[in-house]
């Protein structure tokens, strides 16, 4: 966990969580340190930004949760993918492809 | 589908939140547990390890703040709180947060009683099952002629009866009338007796409690006489009796069987007590003029309104056209019931009476948000320091102004409940006045609140306390906790908050002063109807009508020679000064009379003037005690084939005889409407002329109270008299003998509608009474707000200049003086407010001619008055709290800071 690590950009937090959990079940903490090394700790998540995310998405029904027992016996909160939270997973990434190449585009022909 | 998900968080998240916080501040605190574990296998202590993970998270409670925020309802939540804080906060201060909703009390109940009496004219549907299903058919142009008419010709209605295919059935009724009925061997009794086709109880989907309705053969002429009875009669004349079924009953001279029984409270049409089959006669041509019916019909089932009213149009073409030729009618046309119902008669818009009747309304709710604005400034500079301490520690601009926002909303609620109930009390009073009144207008007419006046007392209260409260709390927003803190309350913002009250008590002065001038005109001219001098004690006349059926009375003759019979009777009672008959009693008012003076010619039909007609028995004039002031009364020489006579007015005189002589004069009467003017009497002879007195219906639209007056004896008689008799005796009594004199006569016939001349009075002007009354209490409600927001504005206007006062007293200033200095503005305000109100009255005060009954728009009386009582009470309440200020103790008042 480097000092300098900024947050993930504006309005990708929710996708790269998606993304995480696509792997399997997880806790709060795990989502963290599993976007940090996906993003070879590029991205840090606070837990200010965390904690609402999970809670929206949880709401919105993209998540489901239940009490677990991490790998060190500390009780703990898993969430879990639901299927519209895969759908959802779908749509974003397939958006931020499209959007990724536009931009790409944009920036190639200067 | 996310949406239902985002619905049940949000029922979870409100009402079991202190589980969904327990669950978050157990998640959380697993996820800084789990830090620290990682921190103490990189070889950190325990302490240290659990350190480096609170900074790590950047404060616990922060990052639950922004989790909550999140949440599904965080907005409702905010609110929640909002609302229980200022619930606390108008506790904390009763005086003042019940002084605000009696205010608004005040102010919501004119408009919402306003509101209930439009809606209960304009939108009240038949009182029966699913009203917008039952269509009315009738003759209807909206391009030529406004007014819906409900007669439908015999013929029209059975042709369209078998022919129709969009309603559950045609049924059709008439309101028919009085009646009098009585079992075998009963004390006879009037009632209001209706005839229906059979039908028109399933139409309207009501059900007989016992028995059963008509049949179709019951309109067969030759059918046995049955009759359907009302709950009531079913209890007074045969004790709820079941076997009621097959007695007998005696109505209007027919011996009828009972065979139904209706349900409690159904007394449809105009409060009927029978109803009786209707005979439809299918040779009676419609040419003749008559019978009509009012004719309606359920829809069937998956018809809707543009498919019946096509389906009636192309029946009517057809049935219209074999008359082609004569004068064309407007078409037949099918509206629903209730729509049928206002534009028959015409209030299918509010009426310029009403849309006055609302601006006064709206303008008591006007003084009453500027007192409201007031008694919130003068709690604004309280919690100044409150707000300023808020603010310091961060709440936002708008959060703070949000939050005094909802703790006006709360009282305005509080103030609309209040104001409903005064609005309801209101309506209640108006429909025990309209119940006496069998007008046509109020035939499904119900006053009351639903939803809609609910909703609108709500808005109007929401409204007012919010854009009464908006300029105070920005005011107190715009302050800043800095100038607020240092400045103990005075400041700039004292200079600007007084302008702003200053402008409120203008505004409030001149709209309660314009109010005032509505309800003293209307005040004025409830005088001039009920404070009118008049020859006779309006206790001493006792009046009574009677109704002889035809059966009993087959013709004119018949009925002359019972009256004749029947008045010597009356006049001989122990008591009786007079006694007489008539066809109406003075105060009432018929059709008017198209007339044709002598040698007069006029071109158009519509140029006949119309005029008053009354039918009068001998002593009529002696009984009112008014004496002819020229030529002669009624005698007894004025009889069939004698000289046709007429007695005239004074008014009469004035109009139609300018030239002065009057005895001997002729004119016709007639009726307007035909294409060709036919008289329908010979040419009467003036005789006599008597005075106004006898305003022929005071009531009377076009007030013109020409009329005049011609002998029973000379005309045919009809079946209904009334009678009055003036006597020295208690009402009570002598009643009792003129039931016993008439029962002595004909023991079938039943006393009607016994009232006192006064009685009979009060209830022709009702409705002007009753807008009067309206228009006088909503002035006074203005006045008294008004007062009281002088009051409080000149009060806190002492109190916060109670330093400057200190210092004006310590330097020689005399007592007179500083009272003088602290009413000076309020009387510029007062006056200004009063200049302004006049201006706006007097353009506006045409509107309220039909209620002024001759007194006019610009009454100076009325106007002088008003300024004289604003100036009075305005300048006591102004002066009260002034007085105070020779009570400051210079040194007290030095030193008080």
């Amino acid at each position: 966990m480097t000092a300098d690590a900024a947050g993930p950009p504006q309005g990708t937090l929710d996708m790269l969580i998606l993304k995480s959990l696509s792997l399997g079940e997880m806790h709060s903490l795990g989502i963290a340190k599993r976007v940090e090394q996906l993003s070879r700790e590029a991205f840090h998540v606070r837990a200010g930004s965390l904690f609402p995310a999970l809670y929206r998405m949880e709401e919105s029904g993209w998540l489901a949760s239940s009490w677990g027992e991490s790998d060190n016996n500390r009780r703990a909160k898993f969430y879990r993918l639901t299927a519209l939270g895969q759908r959802q997973l779908e749509a974003e990434t397939e958006e931020w492809g499209r959007v990724t190449r536009a931009i790409a585009l944009v920036l190639g022909t200067t | 589908m996310s949406a239902l998900y985002r619905l049940a968080s949000l029922i979870r998240n409100f009402f079991h939140r202190s589980q969904v916080e327990r669950e978050m501040d157990a998640e959380l605190e697993s996820f800084v547990q789990m830090l620290a574990d990682e921190n103490t296998r990189a070889g950190m202590s325990p302490e240290e390890a659990r350190r480096a993970a609170r900074v790590e998270v950047q404060g616990v409670e922060q990052v639950k703040e922004e989790a909550r925020a999140v949440r599904a309802g965080a907005l409702i939540e905010t609110i929640w709180r909002d609302l229980r804080y200022g619930v606390r906060m108008a506790l904390k201060h009763p005086v003042l947060s019940l002084s605000v909703v009696l205010t608004f009390g005040l102010g919501v109940g004119p408009p919402a009683f306003v509101f209930g009496l439009v809606e209960g004219l304009l939108w009240s549907e038949p009182p029966f099952e699913s009203p917008e299903r039952i269509l009315a058919l009738g003759r209807w142009d909206p391009a030529r002629e406004g007014r819906f008419n409900f007669g439908v010709s015999a013929r029209d209605f059975l042709e369209l009866r078998e022919q129709q295919e969009v309603f559950e059935g045609l049924a059709a009724f008439s309101h028919g009338g009085e009646v009098n009925f009585a079992e075998p061997g009963g004390a006879p009794e009037g009632g209001m007796a209706a005839s229906f086709s059979a039908g028109v109880f399933e139409q309207l989907k009501v059900r007989p409690v016992l028995g059963r309705t008509f049949r179709a053969d019951d309109e067969r002429p030759g059918a046995d006489p049955v009759v359907v009875i009302g709950h009531r009669t079913w209890r007074e004349r045969f004790g709820t009796s079941p076997d009621v079924l097959g007695r007998e009953l005696r109505v209007h001279g027919t011996v009828r069987t009972v065979v139904g029984v209706m349900p409690e409270g159904f007394g449809f049409p105009r409060g009927a007590d029978l109803w009786l089959p209707l005979r439809i006669d299918r040779s009676a041509s419609p040419a003749a003029g008559g019978p009509y019916y009012s004719v309606i019909g359920r829809l069937k089932a998956g018809v809707s309104l543009s498919q019946a009213q096509a389906h009636v149009a192309t029946l009517a073409s057809r049935l219209d056209r074999p008359r082609a030729g004569s004068d064309p009618l407007p078409p037949l046309t099918a509206l629903p019931w209730g729509a049928a119902g206002r534009a028959a008669n015409g209030v299918n818009s509010i009426p310029p009476l009403f849309v006055a009747l609302f601006a006064a309304a709206l303008g008591v709710l006007l003084v009453a948000g500027a007192n409201v604005a007031n008694l919130l400034l003068s709690r604004e500079s309280s919690r100044r320091h409150e707000i300023a301490v808020r603010m310091a520690l961060g709440a936002s601009r708008w959060r703070v102004a949000r939050q005094l926002v909802t703790e006006v909303a709360i009282l305005a609620a509080a103030g609309a409940a209040l104001g409903l109930g005064l609005a309801l009390s209101g309506l209640v009073w108006f429909t025990s006045l309209a119940g006496a009144d069998a007008n046509e207008v109020f035939d499904f007419a119900a006053f009351g609140l639903d939803w809609r006046a609910f909703s609108f007392a709500l808005c109007a209260a929401l409204a007012t306390g919010i854009g009464s409260s908006l300029v105070p709390a920005l005011l107190t927003a715009k302050a800043g906790p800095a100038g607020a803190l240092s400045a103990g309350g005075r400041g700039g913002s004292t200079m600007k908050r007084g302008r702003f009250s200053a402008s409120l008590i203008f505004a409030e002065t001149a709209a309660s002063c314009a109010l005032l001038v509505f309800s003293g005109l209307v005040f004025r001219s409830a005088l001039r109807l009920t404070g009118e001098v008049l020859p006779f004690a309006p206790d001493s006349i006792v009046t009574a009508r009677l109704v002889l059926p035809r059966l009993d009375y087959p013709d004119s003759a018949a009925t002359a020679a019972f009256r004749e019979r029947l008045l010597p009777r009356l006049a001989s009672l122990p008591g009786v000064v007079a006694a007489t008959a008539g066809d109406r009693l003075p105060d009432a008012m018929g059709d008017p009379y198209a007339l044709e003076v002598e040698g007069r010619s006029y071109a158009r039909d519509s140029d006949h003037p119309l005029t008053q007609v009354a039918a009068i028995g001998p002593d009529y004039f002696e009984t009112f005690r008014a004496s002819t002031l020229l030529g002669r009364e009624f005698h007894d020489g004025d009889r069939l084939g004698s000289l046709p006579v007429a007695v005239v007015n004074e008014s009469f005189v004035r109009r139609h005889f300018p030239e002065g002589e009057v005895l001997g004069r002729q004119f016709r009467l007639g009726r307007r409407g035909s294409r060709e003017w036919s008289p329908a009497t010979q040419w009467l002879t003036v005789v006599g002329v008597v005075p106004d007195m006898f305003r022929m219906g005071r009531n009377n639209t076009r007030r013109d109270p020409a009329g005049l007056y011609l002998p029973l004896a000379q005309g045919a008689s009809g079946p209904r008299l009334s009678l009055a008799l003036r006597a020295n005796r208690a009402p009570g009594a002598l009643t009792r003998d003129v039931r016993a004199a008439v029962g002595s006569l004909d023991p079938n016939l039943p006393l009607l509608d016994v009232k006192t001349m006064r009685e009979v009075m009060s209830l022709q002007n009702w409705g002007t009474r009753a807008i009067s009354r309206m228009f006088e209490v909503f002035g006074l409600a203005a006045l008294f707000l008004t007062c009281v927001g002088i009051y409080g504005v000149v009060s806190f206007s002492v109190t916060n200049r109670t330093h400057e006062m200190g210092v004006r007293m310590a330097l020689g200033a005399g007592r007179a003086g500083l009272v003088w200095l602290a009413l000076q503005r309020s009387v510029a305000l007062l006056a200004a407010g009063v200049a302004a109100g006049l201006a706006l009255a007097a353009p506006v005060a045409g509107a309220l001619r039909p209620l002024l009954h001759g007194v006019r728009p610009i009454d100076p009386l009325v106007y002088g008055g008003v300024v004289a009582v604003i100036g009075l009470v305005g300048g006591l309440a102004a002066l009260v709290p002034a007085r105070r200020v020779t009570r400051v103790d210079p040194v007290v008042a030095l030193s008080a800071e």
